[in-house]
């Protein structure tokens, strides 16, 4: 019977498994206080925070697009009013995050200028998630779909 | 019907099954390891009910103490 390197059988693979998930959680959660803290308590200007802020972005996006292709979250029927309520709910919920972070963690006045371009910018940017991550959860999908039929 | 007490090493009646057939081989729990390619704490481990294997490691131990995963794993429930 072979082993994997290390001697490390199943069980052990089991526990790196967990523990890697809790730190990888534990560290994405250090990091977001440390951009906050940044941001909104020492007033650093973006560029003393920005590959933070990159690296939790790109994170984040590789984590979840990895989820769902590989079927981390069961997406059992993809309809586009499902995929229509999914934007609008991000749309919705950013939207909301961009004017509390503007309006009172940094004080900017809320004018009707700043109300349309933070509308068109989380609308555009959620546009573009919702499209890719439903276009991957769908490829994993069909993956699943045709081991399971082979 | 009268519940059955287990003693601290009877917690489990189905790994001690397992237990049970791995001694009737004559294989310690380090031989046991060896052959289905784990550590002997997995296998310790998973005679005291502290780890669920996979199935594959199941049907691997089945295999080796030629005995079916019936009796090595099934649970039943009024352990009569």
């Amino acid at each position: 019977m072979s082993k994997a390197p290390l001697n490390l059988d199943e069980r052990n693979m089991d526990v790196i498994l967990r523990v890697s998930g809790v730190m990888y959680y534990l560290t994405l959660v250090a990091l977001i206080v440390i951009l906050s803290y940044r941001q909104f308590v020492l007033d650093q200007p973006l560029e003393a925070y920005q590959d933070i802020a990159n690296i939790l972005v790109a994170n984040v996006l590789v984590f979840i697009g990895l989820i769902l292709y590989l079927g981390g979250i069961s997406v059992p029927r993809m309809t586009i009013r499902s995929v229509v309520a999914l934007y609008l709910g991000f749309v919705v919920f950013g939207f909301a995050f961009t004017t509390f972070k503007y309006t009172v963690l940094l004080g900017e006045p809320l004018t009707l200028a700043m109300f349309l371009d933070n509308l068109l910018v989380v609308s555009a940017i959620c546009g573009i998630l919702v499209l890719i991550w439903s276009l991957i959860a769908y490829i994993g999908n069909r993956r699943i779909e045709k081991k399971i039929g082979s | 019907m009268e519940d059955i007490v287990y003693t601290e090493f009877m917690q489990t009646p189905d790994r001690m099954n397992m237990r049970l057939a791995r001694v009737e081989k004559g294989l310690s729990q380090q031989d046991l390891a060896e052959r289905v390619g784990v550590t002997r704490q997995t296998i310790g481990l998973i005679e005291k009910g502290g780890y669920n294997p996979t199935l594959n490691l199941c049907l691997n131990i089945a295999r080796e103490l030629d005995k079916t995963l019936n009796d090595l794993f099934w649970e039943d429930k009024n352990h009569e």
